[in-house]
């Protein structure tokens, strides 16, 4: 069942126009993320949704009710910011509870509700405190446990981890996600960082500049980039792209590098119909590339090593191939010394073609 | 504890030596002053605490003291309210914000001479623009000059209009520094704008609220210019303030001992107010309330 249908969104600051005629729908239960570099618009739309920022053009409707004339209140949504926005003169127990004493629930009822949140959250011996005498993650849980005590229709979350360190990031991103499959509650999430979009999302908006790019579930945005621009922000580290020329020798495909690097192709490789007189970008991921055949027919890219970062069991390596740069991910046994030739195979299935012009994917 | 370098002590010297000098040396000389018998062309006699006696007996004393003490109130308490009313209005967006933040602030940019005069001039009796428009419209004669309520009200009025500006820029630069997610997150929670003055922005404000306090009692303690200027004190010594009182001691009947006497009873009085506000926000401090 559809909870929240956004149709045709625009957002404008004055002639500025910063959202373009975005329309998505969000399942009931539905955990989705939406993602983009800074400043492409996705604080933006959540706040539209939350009904802190005025929306331009478009309809909002939840439940099948337009709802972009209703208050956040009103709208029944709840929302973590970055900053926790916890209030700093409450205790954590007055934090959490401040919605329902607006509401005017009675107090030992309110109470029992906050204690309810704050069990969950692990965070039950902490509601004296100040927020100011709590850590980050801490703080985190508080915020989360003010959203969740008011039962929304909807969570709205807008980079809620960014200020955790690493460990922490983890920590909460698994907490996160585990409260979710505990409340089922529909949620938007906002958030720049791709890992956590792969690993929290049923779907993922994947948003550039005001448009939307892709949406679709992580898998489909992984394995099916539908444009440049998604393929080169989600995956870590970036996608491979780089122009070639593909051209068929002897009822073979072969693909020239800009520099002059060729790429043979197994026999019966099917490629996309190509554009531009089969002038393309295409696109492999680093983990996708290997310095051992693999079993099957492989495509071969030869080069000479420029850089090598060890990650621990696994090594960057990047190389130079016909005034093109690769980079690999490999299996680190020390096999490997800058300025050494390599080969590198990948399996011609793993293979991105976009449209050099439009960026967008072929095939 | 950290040792001070030479050189550190060296650059503190300098200010050091200026606050010895203008205020140490003269606040020690005054307080000498009030232990002896002094005016114009003799020598000091030592009184001992003759000088305060005769001071805490004088009913002008005691009189300017509870004038002191209302308009005081009165002018700090009023500045106050109005000056947290305009800067939440402030903080809630008014039209031509940087036109209407010029004329708030205009005031405080007018000599206080000028200021009292140019009010005096308007609500003089009979023929003052003020004056005459409340004339006409029927309240009778406004003759402050020769009621002290009316007079002193209108000494509170002019000390409201001419500090409300500080007070209201330390307001609203507290109210300023409160972060905006959190008024979101207030109206997310399901806030009334009315709920998020009293829950967020008041609370929030009240360490700007203290200082103000501290700084407008300390401050209003001096009130002169506006008393001299209109009434003199007059009519009969029954508007005037502590420091007219003490002025007209010194330099109307120039016994210097028991105005110096006044000083030191006044210092010692805005020093308890100021304390008051101190431990208050002391305490605040340690509950970590801030
Ligand atoms: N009040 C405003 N006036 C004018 N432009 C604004 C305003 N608020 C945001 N913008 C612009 O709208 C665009 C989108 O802003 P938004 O905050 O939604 O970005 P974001 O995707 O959340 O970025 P980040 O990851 O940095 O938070 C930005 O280009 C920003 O400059
Ligand atoms: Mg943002």
């Amino acid at each position: 069942m559809v909870a929240i249908n956004i149709d045709r969104f625009v957002k404008r600051y004055g002639a500025l126009e910063v959202v373009h005629d975005i329309s998505f729908d969000i399942e009931e239960g539905e955990f989705l993320v939406l993602v983009g570099p800074s400043g492409c618009g996705k604080s933006t739309i959540l706040r539209m949704v939350a009904g802190l920022e005025e929306i331009s053009g478009g309809e909002l409707r939840m439940q099948g009710v337009r709802v972009n004339e209703l208050s956040p209140k009103e709208r029944q949504v709840a929302m973590v910011f970055q900053d926790y926005a916890l209030y700093p003169h409450m205790s954590v127990e007055q934090n959490i509870g401040f919605s329902l004493e607006l509401a005017r629930v009675p107090k030992a009822e309110r109470e029992a509700q906050v204690k309810r949140v704050a069990d969950i959250l692990q965070i039950g011996h902490l509601l004296e405190r100040r927020p100011r005498e709590l850590s980050g993650g801490q703080r985190q849980r508080v915020a989360i446990g003010r959203a969740m005590v008011r039962k929304p229709q909807l969570f709205l979350f807008d980079e809620p981890l960014s200020n955790l360190d690493a460990k922490l990031r983890a920590e909460m991103r698994g907490q996160i996600k585990r409260l979710h499959q505990t409340l089922k509650t529909t949620s938007m999430y906002v958030t720049h960082d791709q890992l956590e979009a792969m690993t929290l999302a049923d779907r993922i908006i994947c948003l550039f500049d005001g448009h939307i790019a892709q949406m679709g579930t992580p898998h489909d945005l992984f394995d099916r980039p539908a444009n440049v621009f998604v393929a080169e922000f989600i995956g870590s580290p970036t996608m491979n792209i780089v122009p070639i020329t593909a051209s068929k020798a002897e009822g073979r495909t072969v693909l020239t590098l800009a520099g002059g690097g060729e790429v043979s192709l197994p026999d019966g490789t099917a490629l996309p119909s190509l554009t531009n007189d089969g002038n393309v970008l295409a696109g492999i991921r680093p983990e996708h590339l290997s310095d051992t055949p693999t079993p099957g027919a492989t495509a071969r890219i030869e080069g000479v090593i420029d850089m090598l970062e060890p990650l621990g069991s696994d090594i960057l390596v990047t190389m130079q191939v016909g005034g093109a740069t690769l980079t690999a991910r490999c299996t680190d046994k020390g096999q490997f010394q800058a300025g050494q030739n390599l080969t590198l195979h990948f399996d011609p299935a793993r293979l991105h073609l976009f449209d050099s012009k439009t960026q967008m994917r072929l095939g | 504890m950290r040792r001070l370098n030479p050189a550190a002590i060296l650059m503190l010297v300098p200010t050091h030596l200026l606050l010895l000098v203008v205020i140490a040396l003269p606040s020690i000389y005054v307080f000498w002053l009030s232990l002896n018998e002094s005016t114009y062309g003799s020598d000091l006699t030592f009184v001992g605490l003759d000088n305060y006696v005769t001071v805490l007996t004088s009913s002008y004393f005691w009189r300017a003291a509870l004038n002191t003490l209302i308009v005081v109130n009165a002018v700090v308490y009023i500045e106050l309210l109005i000056a947290i009313g305009m800067a939440a209005l402030f903080l809630g967006g008014v039209r031509y914000p940087k036109i209407m933040f010029a004329i708030v602030l205009m005031p405080y940019a007018i000599s206080e001479v000028v200021g009292v005069l140019v009010w005096k001039i308007m609500l003089n009796s009979g023929s003052g623009v003020l004056a005459r428009t409340i004339e006409s419209l029927g309240f009778g004669m406004f003759n402050w000059s020769v009621s002290p309520p009316l007079a002193l009200s209108v000494v509170t009025l002019i000390s409201i209009w001419h500090h409300l500006p500080f007070t209201f820029l330390l307001i609203y630069a507290g109210m300023l520094a409160i972060p905006k997610s959190l008024y979101e997150a207030a109206r997310i929670d399901g806030a009334t704008p009315w709920q998020e003055f009293w829950r967020i922005t008041l609370p929030l404000t009240i360490p700007a609220i203290l200082i103000s306090l501290i700084f407008r009692f300390v401050f209003a303690f001096r009130l002169f210019s506006e008393v001299w200027l209109l009434t003199a004190g007059g009519p009969a010594r029954l508007t005037e303030v502590l420091a007219v009182y003490l002025y007209q001691s010194g330099f109307k009947y120039g016994e210097f001992g028991t105005a110096s006497a006044t000083g030191w009873l006044m210092v010692i009085g805005s020093l308890g107010v100021a304390s008051i506000y101190l431990w208050a926000m002391h305490r605040r401090m340690l509950k970590g309330n801030d």
